[in-house]
């Protein structure tokens, strides 16, 4: 079980033999600011559609490979043993909007969206969370009112990742204000070029632009861009949500032995028998997680139940906040490197800054659900306890 | 112990805390981050009223000297109070006293804060420290996310002796100065934190009222509550190995859990700019990993304790 079989060998040595061909070299030099970045990402993501590598994870028939988990697996692997770009600006199309679609998106929409997706024509975003919903999501506000075969939405996002790069957003809206709040969410595509949207960059405790608020005024989306049913968009961003925590922590895994063996370097320099431990602690945690994510994935039905992806999420980014803490505390105040464009801040590799990477690690414990809201969906779902006592059954 | 403040004491105090709200707080440090500075204008401010000589002062002594520093670093100063009011007197004679200085150990690497602004730099050198004046001294300013101005130090000239045994003593009470500043910076991100917490309502209640969130809160303050305690006794009793030790092992501790708290409970909001959290929270990944950080303090402890 902890092999490749025949054919699980014979897809790593044609992936890699791909890579060897096509994977480019000497990209990092390049990518030094968001928008070289982007173009190189962009740039590789055509090369891997045109020879079928591109959404491994989608079914054939929209241009993707049907391929299982350990094959998803085995090219994690890969990218990082050949150092190819990951493909991070487009991965909420790729992942999020893509799994979405797949799921609950109607046949004219895969056909309308996927192909793009595919060829890195189009970047999208999530405007899930607002000023007063954040862990209760479902108290959501941005209104939308069905006008004829359109939808009109006023209202507002926030933290909405990279929407200021973005052509399209996966939108949820307040359809029905009157039923009890899951029952009335309608989940819609946005076309951000469409008017009445503003688009206002938050600059992060980085500097950087990571994030940002969306204005609505007024602005028409066509009913025939709404995913699923009317007020159906609770259950259907479950599943958008779910793959946040699923097989998207495959390149973190990467990054996180990347550390490991940075902070082995470090212990080594330091010389004591403490120092090691820490090191070899953190070695065998990601070794645990390594384990854990493939097991889970491999034996779980994902994707349909949030609830492994849970336990990983919490795992994974509660230990890489303790590892680059230790890992601070080892490189003392020359852990210093601030905010450069060039420092990609979801790639798979790391950068050699301990203090971008402890930063980042912050947002890992907040974003996608926070950490305390995947505690109590384990307690309630995974343990079977009793569930948080929830005051407002219906929205005020 | 006498842990009660005199009249006079707790006078020198309100008045330091009266100058502080209104000299110091988060629109300054904000003004004096994107400037790139410290603030020499509150240390003037501060020495002429003579705050940062309360050391040398019989009836307000080290105590009230401790207090002050903390006072300025829940008030978000960004000047180098412990090290002037705490550090410089145990070592430099009272009429040689610089306004503005910071303290470099040449047992660690890496930046200093405030070495840019200085004008001298106490440079601990094993059991003694040398006093270098800005002359003596170049340093390249450090692009930071750690809060503090940081630069990287190389001396030149021979600096002037601080005498035998002045490098350990001046450790003792940086360490003492550190414990201070770390209580009072991770009380003004704790006092934020629990500010947001009771008036964000998520789920129909303020997050305030979760008790799951209520005891993190509670942890987190015992642990400050309990650095700043072990801070002031330590400047109480003269800055002693063990204890000096101890409070920097405290409070490098409840740095490190307070960090992860303030963020995690504040949410997204923490992780921006233009939320006051991280003008108080950046500063203790400094305060933490100064002087050695934790490892350094924790050996100065057993050596301290048990002569090890
Ligand atoms: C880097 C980053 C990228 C993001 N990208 C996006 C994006 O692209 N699109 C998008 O829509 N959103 C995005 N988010 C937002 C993210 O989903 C929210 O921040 C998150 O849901 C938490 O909401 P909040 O920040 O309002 O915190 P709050 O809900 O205010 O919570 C604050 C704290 O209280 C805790 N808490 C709240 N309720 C409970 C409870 N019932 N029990 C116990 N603890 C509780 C939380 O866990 C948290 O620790 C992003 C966030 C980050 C940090």
């Amino acid at each position: 079980m902890f092999d490749d079989d025949a054919d699980l060998q014979a897809f790593r040595l044609r992936y890699r033999e791909f890579l060897h061909e096509f994977a480019p070299h000497g990209w990092r030099a390049h990518a030094t600011t968001t928008d070289a970045t982007l173009d190189i990402q962009r740039s590789w993501l055509r090369t891997l559609a045109a020879h079928g590598w591109a959404a491994p994870h989608w079914p054939a028939e929209y241009g993707g490979m049907d391929a299982t988990l350990a094959e998803q697996i085995v090219m994690q692997q890969e990218n990082s043993r050949a150092g190819a770009p990951a493909v991070t600006m487009f991965g909420m199309a790729l992942v999020h909007a893509a799994a979405t679609l797949l799921e609950f998106g109607s046949e004219e929409q895969r056909r309308r969206h996927l192909p793009h997706i595919l060829q890195g024509d189009e970047i999208w975003c999530q405007g899930f969370s607002e000023p007063g919903a954040g862990s209760d999501l479902a108290a959501l506000s941005t209104r939308a009112v069905r006008d004829g075969d359109r939808y009109i939405v006023n209202g507002q996002k926030i933290w909405s990742s990279g929407a200021d790069r973005a052509d399209r957003c996966l939108l949820l809206c307040r359809t029905d204000p009157d039923v009890p709040k899951h029952q009335g969410i309608t989940f819609l595509l946005l076309d951000l070029r469409s008017p009445g949207i503003e688009i206002r960059p938050i600059v992060s405790l980085l500097g950087s632009g990571e994030f940002c608020e969306v204005f609505m005024t007024d602005v028409v989306v066509p009913v025939t861009d709404r995913v699923g049913e009317e007020n159906e968009g609770w259950h259907i961003c479950q599943t958008t949500l779910s793959t946040e925590r699923g097989p998207y922590l495959l390149p973190v895994v990467n990054k996180l032995r990347d550390e490991c063996a940075a902070m082995w370097t470090m212990a080594e320099a330091i010389g004591t028998d403490h120092a090691a431990q820490v090191a070899a602690g953190f070695h065998a945690e990601v070794a645990i997680l390594s384990e854990l994510i493939d097991r889970t994935l491999l034996q779980a039905a994902f994707g349909k139940s949030g609830n492994e992806s849970s336990i990983l999420k919490v795992y994974y980014s509660e230990l890489s906040q303790r590892l680059t803490t230790a890992a601070l505390e080892m490189a003392g105040l020359d852990a210093q490197l601030a905010w450069t464009e060039a420092f990609d801040l979801n790639s798979d590799t790391f950068d050699g800054s301990w203090g971008l990477s402890h930063y980042w690690s912050w947002s890992w414990t907040i974003a996608g659900g926070s950490n305390e809201i995947q505690r109590n969906i384990i307690g309630e779902r995974v343990l079977g306890l009793p569930r948080e006592p929830r005051p407002e059954a219906r929205r005020s | 112990m006498e842990m009660t403040l005199s009249p006079t004491q707790q006078a020198v105090l309100d008045a330091c805390t009266t100058a502080l709200g209104r000299a110091a707080g988060p629109a300054r440090a904000r003004e004096l981050r994107s400037a790139g500075g410290a603030d020499d204008r509150l240390l003037t401010l501060l020495g002429e009223a003579g705050y940062l000589d309360v050391a040398l002062d019989e009836e307000s002594g080290p105590l009230t000297a401790v207090l002050i520093t903390e006072l300025a670093a829940r008030h978000l100063a960004l000047a180098p109070v412990g090290a002037r009011s705490l550090v410089a007197p145990a070592v430099i004679a009272a009429e040689q006293l610089p306004e503005f200085v910071t303290i470099m150990d040449l047992a660690f690497g890496g930046p200093v804060r405030y070495a840019a602004q200085s004008e001298a730099l106490i440079v601990l050198d094993g059991h003694d420290a040398r006093l270098f004046t800005a002359a003596e001294y170049t340093t390249t300013a450090v692009e930071t996310l750690f809060g503090y101005p940081l630069a990287r130090v190389e001396l030149q000239g021979g600096g002037v002796d601080l005498g035998a045994g002045s490098g350990d003593v001046a450790r003792r009470w940086w360490r003492v100065a550190i414990a201070a500043e770390i209580a009072g910076t991770a009380r003004a991100a704790l006092d934020l934190t629990i500010d947001h917490m009771q008036g964000r309502v998520q789920f129909g209640k303020p997050l305030s009222a979760l008790q799951a969130l209520q005891h993190r809160v509670i942890e987190t303050h015992v642990l400050i509550e309990g650095a700043m305690w072990m801070a002031r006794e330590a400047a109480y009793h003269g800055a002693p190995a063990e204890s000096s030790s101890s409070a920097a092992v405290a409070a490098v501790e409840a740095a490190g859990r307070t960090l992860f708290e303030v963020h995690q409970l504040s949410g997204s909001i923490g992780f921006t700019d233009e939320y006051d959290l991280t003008l108080s929270s950046l500063r203790l990944q400094t305060l933490r990993t100064e002087a050695g950080g934790m490892a350094a303090h924790s050996r100065a402890l057993v050596a301290g304790r048990w002569g090890a």
